[in-house]
């Protein structure tokens, strides 16, 4: 059994499960069902749901972070003109929770709560986002496996004329869907940002379907909000004036 | 006039052309209110969704007297009034009324000025003078808040139009200053270093806009600072409550000392110490005199 894998409990039966640093206890009554999380060891008092009849199947699941996750290369670098580059880049993950045949979950929380950040060229103009603290790495090997975590391929096409400054890049992750393969990486789909012209403006293509990297990769969860292809985002940190 | 040549009137009045238009005054008065308040209604349903809140309060007022308006016109040409000498009439009274009730003249003149600017709309937190609050409603006369202990407020559009309006909820991040002093011993490098570590930690802190920090000069007792961070409007008031006892905490832990004002006395360089003459309250014991001795030396050590 796996960090996701659904299970059937009894009822008067508890499970507990840990994922990175949250652990999760859920505990089935007959009536109810109590769920806690913590991230250190004092687990607080569990949230309680009731139902008529509690259903058995408990159903753990991954999801992406609400809002864009602003991701920083390891060491910043500058893709010249008419270049492109594939970026390895983890993205923290929520976790939530559904019971029996509930499509919306019961409770959601951040396994890693991220930093919140601001993405725009000012005070005035941008978009809250999350802080991804982890770095984006040129080689797959370098990824560092983390339940926590789902990695996207994110390829990164410089078309303009100018030399584009990677120091910060957007993630859209409320777009993006989660894969999981065998060994328990999880991966989302591959991402291409295409920069036509000057500025930090760029078209966002999401390839649908696990990334080549995972081709067997099987599909746990799907996006929080569809995007049309072509949708053009503020993808590039380092062009902010 | 007899009761029977009154009544006789009474009847030929009401069997004539007169009663006819007083009923479809009436009439029309009637189905006014009803179809303006349906027409309200219509614009609430369809701007619930559609609109931001002040602007389907807006659009409702608008439609509501607009077709209140025409059909009261209606009515009363129905009873016979010309419209052009009424139009007249009521450019001299409204000249009348302006001087008769100036502060009501200058609120609605004040009122059409803020809902053109829309310096804030409705559901918006505004502070005006010492009141902070949400704005519920923004009138022609005045602008109703209500205010965090739940208390309501009118304010009248002229005290709004010439006072200074701070609107809180305008841009979706705020940023805290939090003000300190540390001791003149400590390493200001490392102080630093600490705050932005404990900035760095909170998830509340936003990343970017970087944290800054600012050295405001040398104080009294104290080198004294100003670390500005930035949070989400909503995540404001956390942050200021979290962040003051995580700054505290980190650097108690790292023994940082953040000072209360000290006073130095000296005498100056030349002279002796004070001289300190012990005066005992309580009458000196036959036997005292080690008890005695025993305080002076504690003073002394003090001193």
């Amino acid at each position: 059994m796996n960090e996701w894998t659904e299970s059937r409990l009894a009822v008067g039966e508890e499970q507990t499960r840990t994922i990175g640093p949250l652990t999760l206890r859920a505990r089935r009554l007959a009536k109810e069902w109590r769920i806690a999380t913590a991230t250190d060891d004092n687990m607080g008092d569990p949230l309680r749901f009731v139902f008529a009849d509690a259903p058995a199947r408990l159903r753990p699941f991954p999801r992406q972070a609400d809002r864009p996750v602003i991701i920083r290369p390891r060491v910043a670098f500058t893709l010249c003109a008419g270049e492109e580059v594939t970026l390895f880049v983890s993205t923290p993950l929520w976790l939530a929770v559904a019971v029996g045949e509930l499509t919306d979950p019961l409770l959601e929380t951040p396994v890693i709560r991220p930093s919140d950040t601001w993405f725009g060229p000012s005070t005035l103009e941008g978009e809250l986002c999350y802080a991804g603290r982890t770095r984006a790495v040129l080689e797959r090997s370098e990824v560092e496996p983390s339940p926590s975590h789902a990695v996207t391929p994110l390829r990164v096409v410089n078309r303009a004329a100018t030399p584009l400054p990677l120091e910060r890049v957007n993630i859209p992750a409320p777009a993006l869907s989660i894969f999981r393969e065998e060994n328990g990486q999880l991966w989302s789909e591959a991402v291409t940002l295409l920069r036509d012209e000057d500025g930090e403006m760029a078209s966002l293509k999401i390839d649908p379907g696990a990334p080549p990297q995972a081709t067997r990769a099987r599909r746990l969860t799907a996006p929080r909000k569809a995007v049309e292809g072509g949708m053009l985002i503020r993808a590039f940190g380092g062009l902010f004036k | 006039m007899t009761d029977m040549e009154w009544w006789a009137d009474w009847m030929e009045w009401l069997s004539g052309e007169r009663l006819a238009s007083v009923t479809r005054a009436a009439v029309l008065m009637i189905a006014g209110f009803a179809l303006a308040r349906l027409a309200a209604g219509a614009v609430r349903r369809f701007g619930a969704k559609r609109l931001s809140t002040h602007t389907a309060q807006l659009a409702r007022r608008v439609v509501h007297y607009g077709v209140l308006i025409l059909f009261a016109l209606s009515a009363l040409r129905e009873l016979g009034f010309s419209l052009n000498v009424l139009l007249g009439a009521a450019g001299v009274f409204t000249v009348a009324i302006g001087f008769a009730s100036q502060t009501s003249a200058s609120n609605l003149i004040s009122g059409l000025f803020l809902l053109a600017e829309r310096p804030f709309s409705v559901g918006d937190v505004i502070q005006v003078g010492s009141t902070l609050g949400e704005v519920l409603a923004i009138d022609l006369l005045s602008v109703k808040l209500r205010t965090f202990d739940n208390l309501f407020v009118r304010i009248p559009n002229e005290t709004l139009i010439k006072a200074e309006i701070t609107t809180l909820t305008r841009f979706p991040i705020r940023r805290l200053d939090v003000k300190l002093g540390v001791a003149y011993k400590e390493d200001m490098k490392r102080v630093r270093d600490l705050l932005f570590a404990v900035a760095d930690a909170n998830p509340l802190c936003l990343e970017e806009p970087k944290p800054l920090f600012i050295h405001l000069g040398f104080g009294e007792s104290s080198m004294d600072l100003q670390f500005s961070i930035w949070a989400r409007r909503e995540s404001f008031l956390d942050l200021r409550n979290t962040i003051h006892i995580e700054i505290k905490e980190a650097f108690d832990a790292a023994g940082i000392e953040i000072p209360f004002p000290h006073r130095s006395l000296y005498t100056g360089e030349a002279s002796a110490p004070f001289p300190i003459r012990i005066v005992d309250r309580d009458p000196p014991a036959p036997t005292g005199g080690i008890h005695h001795e025993g305080q002076e030396g504690e003073r002394k050590a003090r001193r």
